[in-house]
């Protein structure tokens, strides 16, 4: 009975390290798929020139998991005509941020991102891809150095916290 | 008989993980936690010394009439 | 054969402290210090029985009690002392340790005080001096 219950505390606090460190796992990933959202997005803009929403169901179809239901929905949303383009986008990004593990100041430069979507000609539109393209470029280097830094170490943190609390009261 | 060793045994690992939870601390540069981590620790020890102190105490106060 | 018990339990003692030594110096030596109780702790129960074959014994001779009493006291002064200089010295404060042992010394000289006093009241006893 004991050995059971120490064992769900020592399970316990190694899940929590582990979410922890996936949270960091995560954000990095989140960031790759943003720039690759970007460049897809500056690539559609600029040569083909095809509308927004169209845009965003190609991005919806080309991206992975968390960002393909993001812009699915933009793009209906956009189709539907519920309000102004920023304010979907930013609506959006805010969900996203919830399941995306995304910092408020990586969310932040898409939202300012999203106010220029689609109030400037291409050549302006151009440079602002690429401006936000290195600052997400800075972000990224920033969380990957954060991931290799306290990924590993909020994973040992958490088992040995939960070593700690099980020997605690024992 | 001897008494109970358990808490020998308890208190070096205690003594174990807080010295580990201090190493990682203090390879990811949080040397301020690592040293509050072991403060802690030693603190939880202390505890623990003290409820088994206060019983020796008692016991000889009981034997060796030092009542009062 | 309960030494068995006494040996193991130091030398289990002193692996943990070498392990921890390096690591948490403190907590190596709570360990040491939780040694200490334990062994006075076992030892207590030995004691007690000696205290009261003591006790018997004055029982017997019709020695007053207040007598043994105060012998007991006095033992259990220096088992005290003894206790708090050696958890001391192994902190390595010596000088701590001496002063404990000191007040020990003074203690045991205040508790002996009535027996001598009565000591004086006896041989003044036996030779009336007015």
């Amino acid at each position: 009975m004991k050995v059971i219950a120490i064992l769900m505390i020592i399970a316990a606090c190694s899940v929590v390290g582990f979410e922890i460190s996936n949270g960091f796992a995560r954000r990095t990933k989140n960031l790759r798929l943003w720039k690759d959202a970007l460049r897809i997005l500056e690539a559609e803009i600029v040569y083909s020139q095809t509308p927004i929403i169209q845009v965003f169901q190609k991005l919806s179809k080309q991206l992975p998991k968390p960002m393909k239901e993001l812009f699915a929905q933009l793009a209906k949303e956009v189709a539907d005509e519920r309000g102004d383009l920023y304010e979907i986008w930013s609506e959006k990004l805010e969900d996203f941020s919830k399941i995306s593990h995304l910092k408020t100041e990586d969310v932040e430069i898409l939202k300012q991102f999203g106010r220029t979507l689609g109030k400037y000609d291409i050549l302006q539109h151009e440079k602002q891809i690429q401006l936000t393209l290195t600052h997400l470029d800075r972000k990224a280097a920033e969380a990957n150095e954060q991931n290799a830094k306290f990924g590993k170490m909020s994973r040992a943190l958490g088992v040995l916290s939960g070593i700690f609390i099980a020997l605690l009261l024992l | 008989m001897i008494g109970d060793t358990g808490i020998l045994f308890q208190v070096a690992g205690i003594g174990i993980i807080v010295a580990m939870i201090h190493t990682v601390l203090k390879q990811m540069g949080k040397e301020e936690f690592a040293q509050f981590v072991s403060l802690i620790g030693f603190i939880i020890v202390l505890l623990f010394v003290l409820n088994s102190i206060s019983d020796l105490f008692q016991q000889i106060k009981s034997v060796f009439f030092l009542k009062g | 054969m309960e030494i068995i018990e006494i040996v193991s339990l130091g030398i289990v003692t002193t692996i943990i402290y070498l392990l921890i030594k390096d690591k948490q110096p403190a907590i190596a030596f709570l360990i040491v210090f939780i040694a200490v109780l334990l062994f006075f702790l076992y030892l207590m129960q030995y004691i007690q029985q000696i205290l009261a074959l003591i006790q018997h014994l004055g029982d017997k001779a019709n020695i007053n009690q207040v007598y043994i009493k105060t012998i007991i006291q006095i033992i259990g002064i220096s088992y005290l002392t003894e206790i708090g200089s050696n958890i001391v010295k192994d902190a390595g404060l010596d000088s701590i340790a001496s002063k404990i042992e000191m007040v020990g010394k003074l203690f045991i000289l205040i508790l002996a005080i009535p027996i001598f006093h009565s000591l004086i009241e006896t041989i003044l006893g036996i030779f009336p001096l007015s």
